[in-house]
């Protein structure tokens, strides 16, 4: 047996994709590009494939991944030249290894790193002194969600789910943001959430802009 | 080009965006300084247009001509529709992104009548006038096709120019004229008269209907020149050389139908008396099976499907198919590869082909009875006696299925309510089927669903004349039904009966209809297909307004001597056969299907699609 972790791209209007559909996708672009993966047993086989975190809906990116299982080996370098032959432009693949460890995506994955650009004659100064607050002392805000007729209330501290924030202006007189969100397996901060709290805070602006730059492993390397 | 910054805002608002949004793979861009830009147009929501073959047939036929770029237009939901008139995004191509006034041809396809208030929708949504005499010269020409075409009246305000029959080889026809008058300086009245004499075109501003006291029609004046008084459907001769693209758009998001559609025939010898495909596709053309073979690599490996569908109006009739599904099995099953055989009439030589696709899964079987009672079916020329739906249903359940669909209709000519409870007859005949074996056999949980639907008579069938039921007579009917089918193991639906008393006044309808379906968008109807935007009081009101009686058009019964509103136009099929056929039914006759005998349709007198090959039959 042989496992294929790879690093690829979603960007322009693929950023509306979601997550299912892409996973779709990604298993018929392998099918596609003639790739003998391994499919599980039983009634209705599914191709063993596994993927990080979720990507929100409208975000860019160009550090997601996934890893697939094949019936027998192949160059890394022939994989990324057959895939990438029969995916499009907005979504390629970057990066592939020959995988072995048994740990999953998601497990591995610590830290996601994200670039905004938002636009907005802001100070960044003080913008960067609310992240200070956030990453020191920390903001608290409530994620609700409905369950049936419920309103169910979270409590998210952000001292707990960031672990960097920072704000530069860039040359066209915007602001970009560089992020680094802690991520678990029983759930992150997300980056409209951040956003929602700039806002509240009172830093208007009109447009913005997610890309996300990788995912991190717990030494703070990407995972490829 | 539309903001696409704008629209970038706002997309995440809307349910679904990856509808909006195109850049799927083997999508065609083409660079924006080219001859003829063309929007394929399809009147509803992305999911269900990207499930149409025709739509990527002719797609890709276009995209292979240098000269044009052709892109893809669907109507938005209403989320969306509220947000593009919000923020002044007009409708635009997915592709390039460009609003729809941009563009040398709006094409719609027309598959159904109750589209229609979303073709007005569209236009307007893309900042065209929606009346033909509104667009001038430096507006796009607005041409509309599909099987709806064969009764284009209700639409003659709105269509520069419609496509009779199939258009694989008119459009390009169209496009290079279209070419050389832009070339010599465009001027939309001479290209639509030019476009007028080719075969299969109808530009309804040529044309006058005048009508008589009692409403009917009293004729159709010429008024221009270059117009023919007869417009004889398209056809293609030989379906081996037509084109088929070998890619095929791949959508990112789940669509109706998600899989490689191979066509294995045009056309259908069965006769069915109600059915209008299989009157106006006749002759019937296959695919060669070498030809398809090739279609189905070239597609699976630009797709990765996993299902192939090979489908026509009567699979089981394809003269290859127990070769071509084996051969298919055998060289895709290692691959995953699911084959499917939609619209297969059951009987033993299918069955051992039915048995090896679904080795796999058994998922449910579906059968169309469509009547209940032998009477019925025989004036509806369905030649299906009551053993030929047990038997291969009893041979179902001893392979294992336990899951029945039954399709029927109600409210066909001369029905009684003894037709009607043939239905729950049947069901429970079938019913009777799986517990009447030995008790080992019996295994699984067993499930009819029975549905029914409302007749809706339809231009070019031998049923053209005759009136529909009024919605009482369905309401009472299907009551009935559902009151009286009390068993457990059998569910009955029907279908709204308010919605086929439309779609009877517009298949059946005139150039009166235009007003009131100008009126009923204007009071917001749109998606009337759809049962839960479908407004029927706003329908009314709108008639009501306009003066129009929808009565006349679903609930009449015609002479036999009345001018149709069809008329004009020759499928190749005579009104004669359909008047004998119309005749036969009353009288209980059943006609066989025409490889047997030639039924003499008259679709060879001119050979419009080539010899029929059912000819040399004849006595």
């Amino acid at each position: 047996m042989c496992k294929i972790i790879s690093k690829y791209s979603k960007t322009g209007y693929l950023k509306y994709i979601s997550h299912l559909d892409v996973l779709r996708f990604i298993q018929r672009s392998i099918k596609r590009a003639g790739i003998n993966a391994k499919y599980s047993e039983g009634f209705n086989p599914q191709m063993k494939t596994s993927f990080g975190f979720p990507l929100s809906l409208g975000t860019e990116s160009i550090g997601e991944y996934f890893e697939v299982e094949l019936n027998e080996p192949i160059e890394p370098e022939l994989f990324i030249k057959k895939m990438n032959s029969v995916m499009p432009k907005e979504m390629q693949i970057l990066k592939a290894s020959i995988s072995d460890n048994p740990d999953s995506i998601m497990k591995r994955c610590r830290y996601a790193q994200y670039l905004i650009n938002i636009e907005t004659d802001a100070d960044v100064d003080e913008l960067n002194n609310y992240f200070k607050e956030m990453l020191d002392v920390g903001v608290v805000y409530f994620r609700q969600r409905k369950k049936k007729n419920k309103v169910i209330s979270k409590e998210i501290n952000t001292k707990e789910m960031l672990k960097y924030l920072n704000a530069e202006k860039t040359k066209e007189n915007n602001i970009r943001i560089e992020a680094l969100f802690i991520t678990e397996e029983t759930g992150s901060m997300r980056v409209d959430e951040l956003l929602k709290l700039i806002e509240d805070k009172g830093f208007a602006f009109d447009y913005y802009s997610i890309t996300k730059i990788d995912a991190l492993d717990e030494e703070m390397k990407p995972l490829l | 080009m539309i903001d696409v910054k704008k629209l970038d805002r706002e997309l995440l608002k809307v349910e679904k965006p990856a509808r909006y949004v195109g850049s799927e793979l083997n999508s065609v861009v083409k660079d924006k300084d080219i001859d003829i830009r063309f929007a394929f147009a399809f009147p509803d929501i992305y999911e269900v247009g990207m499930s149409h073959t025709g739509m990527h047939i002719l797609y890709h036929l276009m995209n292979s001509m240098e000269n044009v770029w052709c892109e893809r237009v669907f109507a938005p939901w209403t989320d969306m529709e509220e947000i593009m008139r919000k923020n002044n995004i007009p409708l635009y191509g997915l592709e390039s992104k460009d609003e729809l006034s941009a563009f040398d041809f709006i094409g719609f396809t027309l598959q159904y009548e109750m589209s229609y208030t979303n073709v007005l929708n569209m236009l307007e949504l893309g900042g065209i006038p929606i009346k033909s005499k509104d667009r001038g010269d430096n507006m796009p020409l607005v041409i509309a096709g599909g099987p709806c075409a064969y009764n284009p009246e209700p639409l003659y305000e709105v269509i520069d120019l419609f496509t009779i029959g199939e258009t694989e080889e008119l459009l390009p026809e169209l496009l290079n004229l279209y070419n050389e008058e832009k070339k010599k300086g465009y001027n939309k009245l001479r290209f639509l008269e030019k476009a007028a004499q080719l075969e299969g075109v109808y530009v309804p501003q040529f044309y006058e209907e005048v009508y008589k006291v009692d409403g009917t029609i009293k004729e159709r004046k010429v008024l221009n020149n270059n117009a023919k008084e007869i417009i004889t459907k398209r056809i293609i001769r030989d379906l081996n050389k037509s084109y088929y693209p070998e890619k095929s758009i791949l959508p990112y998001i789940d669509v109706v139908h998600d899989r490689v559609v191979l066509e294995l025939f045009r056309g259908c010898t069965r006769g069915c008396r109600f059915c209008q495909a299989g009157m106006v596709y006749r002759p019937v053309r296959e695919r060669e099976y070498s030809t398809l073979l090739e279609q189905a690599e070239s597609l699976l490996e630009s797709t990765g499907h996993n299902e192939i569908s090979l489908t026509s109006l009567s699979s089981g009739d394809y003269s290859c198919l127990p070769d071509l599904t084996l051969k298919l099995l055998e060289k895709y099953e290692s691959k995953n590869v699911n084959i499917s055989l939609p619209s297969l009439r059951l009987d033993s030589m299918t069955f051992d082909i039915i048995e090896k696709l679904q080795e796999v899964r058994k998922s449910g079987l579906t059968f169309a009875p469509e009547a209940g009672t032998q009477r019925m079916r025989d004036v509806i020329n369905k030649n299906l006696t009551e053993e030929q739906i047990l038997g291969p249903v009893e041979t179902a359940f001893n392979l294992g299925w336990s899951t029945v669909k039954l399709y029927f209709m109600i409210g066909l000519p001369g029905e009684t309510m003894e037709d009607v409870l043939g239905i729950k007859e049947l069901a429970y005949k079938i019913k009777d089927k799986f517990f009447q074996r030995p008790k080992e056999k019996i295994k699984g949980n067993l499930k009819i669903n029975v549905s029914a639907s409302c007749f809706v008579p339809k231009p070019f069938t031998p049923f053209q004349w005759v009136a529909q039921d009024n919605m009482d007579e369905f309401y009472e009917k299907a009551r009935t039904l559902r009151s009286e089918i009390k068993d457990k193991k059998i569910s009955f639906s029907y279908h709204e009966p308010k919605l086929s008393y439309l779609e009877a006044v517009f298949a059946r309808g005139d150039r009166r209809l235009s007003k009131a379906l100008i009126k009923a968008w204007e009071k917001g109807c749109r998606f009337d297909g759809w049962q839960d935007m479908f407004d029927f009081d706003k329908w009314m009101e709108a008639f009501e307004e306009t003066g129009v009686d929808p009565d006349f058009f679903a609930l009449r019964e015609r002479e036999l001597t009345e001018v149709l509103p069809w008329d004009f136009i020759n499928i190749g099929v005579t009104k004669e056969y359909l008047l004998k056929e119309y005749e036969k039914a009353l009288s209980l006759t059943t006609t066989d299907d025409c490889r047997l005998q030639c039924t003499n349709c008259g679709i060879n007198y001119k050979l419009l699609g080539g010899a029929c090959p059912h000819v040399q039959n004849n006595k």
